[in-house]
């Protein structure tokens, strides 16, 4: 609304000398003007413009209506006529050589444009007006060519160079932008920002950031500046290792203390580059002792450390397969953590930061260099100093799963129920305590404790054990009246638990040939043949899959058994096409198999393989 | 109905006379069929086009079971088809000589509105984008990508220089043929993509040598329709459609206004219009605002369309044994299906030459989506809106997951005009 009002006065204000008659006709040409009735426009503009040939409102006016109503001819006339009264405005030229231009006449455009530019005219802001009625026109090639003279001729070409970048961005010259934009930092360092912003902006588009790095790599021993830049440049470029030893060198310049360094580090271990990022947090650690960014270096590569340790363990172990005797790693593998875990304790005692530290060390302890004794430690100090931490009941629980796979599965069972009772437990780790521990009492024959249990997660169908929950429920409930065979099944599910895979193969196979134990002996064929896998007798494994295949809908589990199959092809024998027969299989003959996506998944990234002529997966 | 497309029919007659029997004496088939319903029972309608079109290039024979299960495919078995078929999903069953047989036969009964047709040839695809495009930018292309259905990306280079004639098939999306690249100049004129987009054009112009990109834009125009009229078949979606029309018929008139092409359009451009160079539209009113996001009034407005919940399009039904082209391009496992917008969403009915004919509209409104006709020796095909199942699709939208539409009516109708080129190449040639 304001601004409405302020162009209403500006109007008033322009026309406050006229007579009210001309007001009113100039009124009454636009409103033609905007019905699209050019002719009547024109012919009240023309009277209006005899009669005042000054008035800058009935020229434009009637230049553009000329235009508009392509009389291009008329256009030029006025605009010559327009340039003996005035023949000192450049603009007139401007629009005289646009007129040109649009009647297709592109050499007489150029003449006029140049006629302000001639020496005898010259005023370098002229180069810029002519330049921008060349880019209205969208002649380009035009308009950088008059940048270029007027940058040549111009006591501050920074403008110049600035509008040329924009120009050779726009018309796809990245490396001529590129140079524009390094010559204006070269000159002065203080534009770095808007600078890298004007760069920036263009290097995402196809073909352009390797002429950028090309140029600004011509320019890195002028100023640090550019080695600061290019760093940026070779991140976008993917070649991280080449950025970090820019961000070396521009941290020494600069004086940081590592500052950059800890900033490129951080976003090296978030984009998962761990190796690097590893480096990168030893190199402050190493080179700046008395830095403010030691905690947060040292943070960052025990986290480093983890993850990368994590990424050897899981190459390691052969994950696809349902069960498995774990490889760990030494404790030397994992030292640096620990003591970096250990540091973190230390500096922040009882702070519940100190407290995941020591949790996460358990973990790593019990789980990647199998040393129970020394998780249990750890684990104890958690429930025996911190009862109301969040990681009490997680500390139970992992007791308890320390206890239940070393068989001392009466200590198991009270942590679970401890764990399962705790005030600060959160409602997953409550789950995994319920169905641990419905585990143990089931294989204590305690069936309907068990099923109370496990009526805890199954309450919500939104739990991510649900299912397991369900799975175990169904099968207790549908064997219960087999008490002595769903005992041994449970005892046989704990051994597994255990890895001591030998005894749970003894006891499924046995009630795998009982043909009365009715929903169990289905399983334990299955469990039995993951056992000879996790035993890593792949021809063992194999033949007792394809007898559950053979038996179709007899055997709920037969769909699994050909997925494994072909899992065991894949990973374990690598005998490609054979997996993809087996996933072929797998779609034809079960066809509402909840394996399908992963099956259709898998054909076609080792149909890739095969064609790329590797056996590796 | 507006019309028959006569020259296709009377050549297709000859599926409708030849019986269930004679089919099978003369083609000399294999053991056992691979049966593709495309009914409910389906489980990814669009993947089954794929497959159609796969066994096409392996040479293997295929008909298409017109309104037979939704129109369903019957290919010539092959363990290789089999088991694509499990690989990608899509339901099939392998069936007998006996029972193909009882099939071609329920299929041919004078009491059935059914009818075979014979694919003979994978056709070859063109679709018609600029440089750094990217497949979920459009409908088609998205489709084929998840069809599995290989297209050659083609634009204004290729079709000056005369390789539309490598394809059977031409696809344009919602490229503006008019020169004003899409009329977005109000809102977005300073979004990077638009100026992006200007320039590539601009400088595709003048290395073609044209002073203008609109100048440029009508010679394409005008060679696409030569492409039609020597047997092409062209099926446009969302903007193509009217802007390739409204191109047409200002050949001769400078339409664009001074931001689109540098010079002002000409003041009398809507009564210079020729309506008799245009394949589907007539009579239309040209939008001269420069301004205003929208090309002529042939398109419905979204305040016409109304509530989305209520807009749904139904499609015709076509006599399979005397009408086969409609009927091969509405196939479908549904016959009312959920509406969607576009630059161009729904085509006004009044504005549809006569020679058009229409496949599918807003039931009791002159609102139509999806027409078909013939020009020359080829046809064209226009489809209203961007996605079929992307109600409102909007520049910088995510792409539909089509993983998440695998029985897509709307997609299906894509998908019918890639095979329809199939089914008549033989006839073409005769």
């Amino acid at each position: 609304m304001k601004k409405t009002l302020f162009i209403l006065f500006l109007v008033v204000e322009l026309f406050a000398q006229q007579n009210p008659f001309d007001i009113n006709q100039f009124m009454l040409a636009e409103a033609y003007e905007q019905q699209g009735n050019y002719s009547k426009a024109i012919e009240i503009i023309e009277q209006l413009y005899t009669k005042d040939t000054q008035n800058p409102n009935y020229f434009n006016k009637l230049v553009n209506l000329y235009i508009t109503s392509k009389n291009f001819d008329a256009a030029v006339s006025l605009l010559n006529s327009r340039i003996k009264m005035f023949p000192q405005d450049p603009d007139n030229y401007g629009q005289l050589g646009s007129v040109y231009y649009m009647m297709g006449d592109y050499k007489k455009a150029k003449d006029v444009w140049e006629i302000p530019l001639a020496k005898t005219n010259r005023n370098s802001m002229n180069f810029r007006v002519i330049a921008n009625y060349a880019i209205e026109r969208r002649a380009f090639e035009t308009a950088i060519e008059f940048l270029n003279r007027g940058k040549k001729e111009s006591d501050d070409p920074t403008m110049y160079s600035f509008d040329l970048g924009e120009l050779y961005s726009l018309t796809m010259q990245y490396e001529n932008a590129t140079k524009e934009y390094c010559e204006l930092l070269k000159k002065n360092p203080g534009l770095y920002s808007t600078v890298e912003a004007k760069i920036f902006s263009f290097i995402n588009k196809p073909e352009a950031l390797q002429p950028t790095i090309k140029v600004v790599s011509s320019y890195q021993s002028q100023d640090v500046v550019f080695k600061l830049l290019l760093a940026k440049l070779m991140v976008e470029d993917k070649k991280y290792d080449k950025a970090f030893e820019l961000y070396i060198e521009v941290d020494k310049i600069q004086n940081t203390g590592g500052q950059l360094l800890i900033d490129y580090a951080n976003f090296l271990f978030n984009e998962e580059k761990f190796q690097l990022a590893k480096e990168a947090y030893e190199f402050i650690i190493k080179n700046f002792p008395e830095s403010k960014q030691i905690p947060s270096a040292k943070l960052g590569l025990t986290k480093t450390l983890e993850s990368l340790t994590l990424q050897e363990f899981r190459k390691l172990n052969p994950e696809w397969k349902t069960f498995y005797s774990t490889v760990y790693l030494t404790e030397e593998k994992t030292q640096k953590i620990l003591s970096a875990y250990k540091e973190v304790i230390d500096l922040y005692k009882h702070s519940e930061i100190a407290i995941e530290a020591r949790y996460r060390s358990a973990l790593i302890l019990y789980y990647v260099n199998n040393k129970p004794e020394k998780a249990i430690e750890q684990l104890n100090e958690i429930i025996n100093l911190y009862p109301t931490s969040t990681y009490f009941p997680k500390a139970l629980i992992e007791l308890g799963n320390i206890y239940l796979q070393t068989a001392q599965i009466e200590i198991a069972k009270e942590k679970y129920l401890s764990a399962q009772n705790s005030s600060r437990v959160f409602e997953d780790d409550r789950n995994i305590a319920s169905l641990q521990l419905s585990k143990v009492l089931a294989s204590e024959g305690n069936f309907n404790a068990a099923i109370e249990s496990l009526k805890k997660i199954t309450f919500s169908l939104k739990n991510d054990l649900t299912n397991d929950a369900l799975e175990f429920s169904l099968i207790m409930n549908t064997a219960k009246n087999d008490s002595s065979n769903l005992v041994k099944f449970c005892k046989a599910e704990i051994f597994t638990e255990q890895k001591n895979f030998t005894s749970a193969k003894s006891i499924y196979e046995e009630i795998a040939l009982n043909p009365q134990a009715f929903v169990l002996h289905s399983i334990c064929k299955l469990r039995s043949a993951e056992m000879e896998l996790a035993l890593n007798n792949y021809p063992e494994a194999l033949k007792k899959l394809g007898a559950i295949v053979d038996e179709e809908e007899k055997n709920i589990y037969s769909d699994k058994a050909l997925y494994l199959t072909a899992k065991i092809y894949e990973y374990g024998i690598i005998d490609l096409s054979k997996a993809i027969e087996s996933y072929q299989k797998l779609l034809g003959r079960f066809p509402k198999s909840i394996y399908l996506d992963e099956a259709r998944e898998r054909i076609q990234h080792l149909r890739e393989k095969m064609k790329e002529g590797k056996t590796d997966v | 109905m507006k019309a028959n497309s006569s020259t296709f029919l009377s050549a297709m007659k000859i599926t409708q006379i030849i019986s269930a029997l004679i089919l099978i004496s003369s083609f000399s088939f294999p053991q056992e069929k691979i049966f593709i319903p495309m009914d409910l029972s389906q489980t990814d309608h669009l993947k089954a086009y794929g497959i159609t079109y796969h066994a096409l290039e392996k040479g293997y024979k295929a008909d298409w079971l017109l309104n037979y299960r939704g129109g369903s495919f019957l290919i010539d078995y092959s363990n290789e088809i089999a088991t694509e078929c499990l690989v990608e999903g899509v339901y099939s069953e392998n069936i007998s000589l006996a029972e193909a047989s009882a099939m071609y036969a329920e299929i041919q009964s004078e009491d059935n509105n059914m009818d075979v047709v014979r694919l003979e040839k994978a056709p070859k695809i063109g679709v018609y984008v600029p440089p750094g495009f990217q497949p979920w930018d459009d409908a088609v292309t998205l489709v084929l990508e998840y069809a599995k259905v290989p297209y050659e990306k083609i634009w204004n280079d290729e079709i000056l220089r005369g390789d539309l004639s490598k394809y059977d098939w031409l696809h344009l999306h919602h490229e503006d043929f008019t020169g004003q690249y899409g009329k977005f100049y109000a809102s977005f004129s300073n979004a990077q993509w638009y100026i992006d987009q200007q320039i590539a054009y601009e400088n595709n112009a003048k290395k073609n040598g044209f002073k203008k990109v609109s100048e440029m834009m009508k010679e394409v125009t005008r060679t696409i329709k030569s492409y039609v009229g020597q047997g092409g078949f062209l099926f446009a979606m969302c903007s193509a459609t009217d802007s390739y029309d409204i191109a047409l018929a200002a050949e001769n008139v400078d339409i664009c206004a001074q931001m689109y092409d540098g010079d002002p359009a000409d003041p009398q451009a809507q009564s210079k219009l020729d309506y008799s160079k245009t394949l589907a539209f007539t009579n239309f009113k040209l939008e001269m605002n420069p301004y205003v996001y929208e090309y002529s009034d042939i398109d419905i407005q979204p305040i016409e369309v109304g509530n989305m919940e209520n807009d749904y399009f139904t499609l015709f039904e076509f006599s399979a044994k005397y009408d086969p082209v409609p009927t091969m391009l509405t196939q479908n496992h549904v016959n009312v299906i959920r509406g969607f917008m576009g630059q161009t969403t729904m085509f006004r009915k009044n504005l549809i030459k006569n020679s058009v004919t229409i496949l599918a509209e807003r039931q009791g409104t002159d609102q139509v989506k999806y027409i078909h006709g013939n020009f020359g020796r080829g046809f064209f095909t226009f489809y209203g809106g961007h996605d079929p199942e992307d109600y409102q699709h909007a520049v910088g939208d995510p792409p539909t997951d089509l993983n998440l539409y695998k029985n897509s009516p709307g997609y299906r109708l894509i998908l019918n005009n890639i095979l329809f080129p199939a089914a008549t190449k033989k006839k073409q040639k005769t």
